[in-house]
């Protein structure tokens, strides 16, 4: 198809320098262009009426075909563009799951670096806890407060059941 | 122009037409037929220049590339899949794993002269710049320079960047508490295998499976996803939690650490069961050892003497003959007994320890006073194959198939030995001529606190997720009965008056009930006999009388001087006491008589 063009251009080189050969040159230019493009000023009306006439009959499978073709070119640019995308999807995906588990690791590190921290700490408190220097006791029953257990008083039957009810004592300690 | 075209045709083409055409001047409409020609052939000749070298790559070179390509991509990982943490029943973690690196060094692939990567390295590591020098003179690679290096150490050298320098990275098991429940939780060696503790009795519990992965990596380092196996990123995060205590743990090591240097004895062990389920809220021993640094201490120490070694209870044994005694119909609660001071059985004569008789005296005096003459003659109420029956229904001889490792079994004589000589049945009653080990004497007591059954002792609770979820929990035999509430309920308060007016003193702890009992005894030599100075004291207190839940023991091991179990165990089990109901929140059975002890210390 490209190549149509090109012969005109060089003719038409060629013709400016030999002169005495233009005639000729314009014959198989005629010819050549009239060949290969079906393009001619003389004969213009007679092909117009012809394919006129070959429009009106072109056959049913021709047109079907036609129509087939320019579906599957539909078809292909879209399943060419789809597997673009898909494509570039994937490699998308894996370099974001590269990414994220590099994240995943260092949180990971980070979680082990201050499970470490924190339990040393405890440690490390909990020991100096136990120089009297630090003037740190250890809870014992006397400095603790004890709160007896509040009686399951009824709010509205309360005054009724006060006296001839009272509360029997409880004994169970409170931490059980 | 035609001259060129000619040689151009006559060089490239090798049509026969267009040579026969020479003489005239070419047909101008084949000219451009030379251009299509030529451009058709050059794009041909490329084409199968294209092709032969994919045949080649694709074909012939294939295998070869294909192997170097993988050598790059593919790699094997061993993801970090560390075993499953401990902790305690709430939650402070007592072992887990972390990263670490070993640096090793290649003298000969140095870029840079030794001195200036010694000098460079040397504040990383807390190493003299000489000693790395030094180090690196030594061999041309292959040097270990150090091991155990933290994570932030090894991102710190490999910053660096120097060529030379090699980390290897390697897990090892990290014990935050350090020594407080060593004894309990143990050791992990070099290769990761629990060598001691719960890490070796539950190492199916604690091991996850380590799978090694094959990987693609991309050009620039990072992993590729396309062959992980399913699952790859889902390590679960379940935890062995055990039923220990920390706080408690941490307050009863303080106070059998105490008693030992006061009284430079070899060892002790301290011992706090919940009787209900014979779960250990604490588990001690002296002296132990931080297993962090396993490697530095003695190999003895690895094994916890609570549940490894024998001892003879002596009188910290005598509540439960009267127990048996009781429960047997042998004994009434307010039958009385002549103490006569001694008495002599066989050829062998047996006196109490301070060779006093106290004339008829009930039960709870016998107790009260450790009357070991009382105990004999409550014995022999009893038939000794009874006896004998009963013993070994209490466990005596047995193991406890408790969770840790390395558990010695009592040791009782035999039935025939037992029958044979009337002086067995009589040491036995005060707690001689037999063996047990602390954790069975503590599983004893249980029996005594939760109304007659045996519990299994036990460390582990369970493997929970993070969230406090439970996945798994250990079956436990279920408890065997043995004792009728009543009897327990009975010694119980016999032992409430050993520590409000006999030997156990020392453990009253003001506004609670609690019941103990002491136990001195000679120390029982290998060869046969007993030593002449060494003696084993030990407590047993009861929490608390009216509402029965916790056993503590304290056995303290060769304590040197005036010591006896009423003023060695009596008062580290007092300050396990002290701690155990600020723990648990133990509320006081007399509020009044805490009022008063805290207007007396105000006072002061």
């Amino acid at each position: 198809m490209n190549a149509a063009p090109r012969p005109f251009v060089s003719t038409q080189r060629r013709r400016s320098r030999r002169p005495a050969a233009s005639s000729r040159i314009r014959e198989a230019r005629l010819g050549y262009s009239a060949r290969v493009t079906s393009i001619s000023s003389t004969a213009v009306g007679q092909k117009v009426t012809r394919l006129k006439t070959s429009r009106q009959s072109t056959p049913i499978w021709l047109r079907a075909l036609l129509s087939m073709q320019r579906s599957s070119d539909l078809i292909a640019f879209f399943l060419v563009g789809a597997t673009l995308t898909l494509y570039s999807w994937t490699v998308y995906n894996q370099q974001q799951w590269s990414q994220d588990y590099r994240k995943l690791e260092t949180l990971q590190r980070h979680e082990r670096d201050l499970t470490r921290a924190n339990e040393v700490m405890k440690n490390q408190l909990a020991q100096q806890a136990e120089s009297p220097a630090t003037g740190l006791i250890n809870p014992t029953h006397t400095n603790t407060i004890f709160l007896p257990p509040a009686p399951e008083t009824q709010p509205y039957r309360a005054s009724i059941e006060e006296i001839s009810k009272p509360e029997p004592e409880v004994k169970t300690p409170l931490g059980y | 122009m035609d001259d060129g075209l000619r040689g151009l045709s006559r060089a490239k083409l090798r049509d026969n037409q267009h040579t026969l055409n020479q003489p005239n001047p070419p047909p101008l409409s084949q000219l451009p037929r030379f251009r299509l020609l030529l451009i058709w052939g050059i794009m041909i000749a490329g084409i199968s220049v294209l092709s032969l070298n994919l045949y080649r790559l694709q074909v012939l070179q294939a295998p070869e590339l294909e192997k170097k390509a993988r050598q790059q991509q593919m790699v094997y990982m061993r993801p970090f899949v560390p075993r499953r943490p401990i902790v305690d029943r709430n939650g402070n973690i007592l072992a887990v794993d972390q990263q670490v690196y070993t640096l090793y060094a290649h003298p000969k692939l140095f870029k840079r002269s030794p001195q200036e990567i010694a000098a460079l390295l040397a504040p990383i590591i807390n190493q003299k710049v000489t000693e790395l020098e030094e180090l690196f003179s030594q061999k041309q690679s292959g040097i270990r320079v150090d091991h155990s290096l933290t994570e932030e150490v090894a991102d710190q050298i490999a910053r660096l960047q120097l060529d030379g320098l090699e980390l290897i990275q390697y897990y090892s098991r990290f014990y935050p508490q350090e020594d407080l429940a060593s004894d309990v939780v143990g050791y992990v060696d070099m290769d990761h295998r629990g060598q001691a503790g719960v890490e070796y009795s539950q190492e199916n519990l604690l091991e996850r499976a380590v799978r090694t992965l094959r990987l693609s990596r991309a050009g620039n380092g990072a992993l590729m996803p396309d062959h992980l196996p399913e699952g790859f990123l889902h390590i679960d995060d379940l935890r062995l939690q055990l039923t220990i205590d920390s706080r408690l743990q941490r307050a009863a090591r303080f106070a059998l650490k105490q008693k030992i240097k006061e009284f430079s004895a070899e060892r002790g062990t301290v011992i706090v069961m919940d009787a209900l389920d014979g779960s250990l809220l604490a588990m001690v021993s002296e002296p132990t050892y931080n297993p962090n640094r396993y490697f530095d201490f003695d190999v003895s120490l690895f094994k916890n003497w609570a549940l490894a070694d024998l001892y003879e209870p002596g009188s910290t044994f005598k509540p439960l003959n009267v127990a048996i005694a009781l429960e047997n119909g042998a004994i009434k609660r307010d039958s009385q007994f002549n103490d006569t001071g001694w008495i002599q059985i066989g050829k062998w004569s047996i006196a109490n320890y301070d060779k006093v008789g106290r004339g008829m005296i009930s039960i709870t005096d016998i107790l009260k006073y450790s009357s070991n003459i009382g105990m004999v003659r409550i014995i022999q109420q009893m038939k000794p194959d009874v006896y004998y029956g009963w013993l070994e229904r209490l466990g005596l001889g047995q193991k406890l198939d408790t969770d840790l490792p390395f558990e010695s079994p009592g040791q009782i004589k035999s039935q025939q030995q037992f029958l044979a000589e009337p002086v067995e049945a009589a040491t036995t009653s005060f707690g001689q001529g037999f063996s047990i080990t602390p954790l069975q004497l503590a599983q004893m007591y249980s029996s005594l606190v939760n109304g007659g059954k045996l519990v299994t002792p036990h460390v582990v609770k369970g493997l929970y997720d993070t969230q406090g979820q439970m996945y798994w929990r250990p079956s436990l035999t279920s408890p065997r009965p043995i004792f009728s509430p009543k009897t327990t309920q009975a010694v119980l308060e016999m032992m409430e008056v050993v520590v409000d007016e006999g030997t156990g003193r020392n453990a009253k702890i003001p506004g609670y009930r609690i019941a103990g009992k002491t136990g001195t005894a000679q120390k029982a030599s290998p060869t046969g006999g007993y030593y002449a100075n060494a003696k084993i004291t030990s407590f047993v207190g009861l929490v608390t009388v009216d509402s029965p839940r916790y056993v503590v023991v304290a056995v303290v091991d060769e304590p040197k001087g005036e010591a006896f179990g009423s003023n060695v165990a009596a008062p580290i089990v007092k300050a396990v006491i002290q701690a155990l109901i600020a723990i648990e929140r133990i509320s006081p059975s007399q509020p009044t008589q805490l009022q008063e002890t805290e207007i007396e210390n105000s006072s002061d």
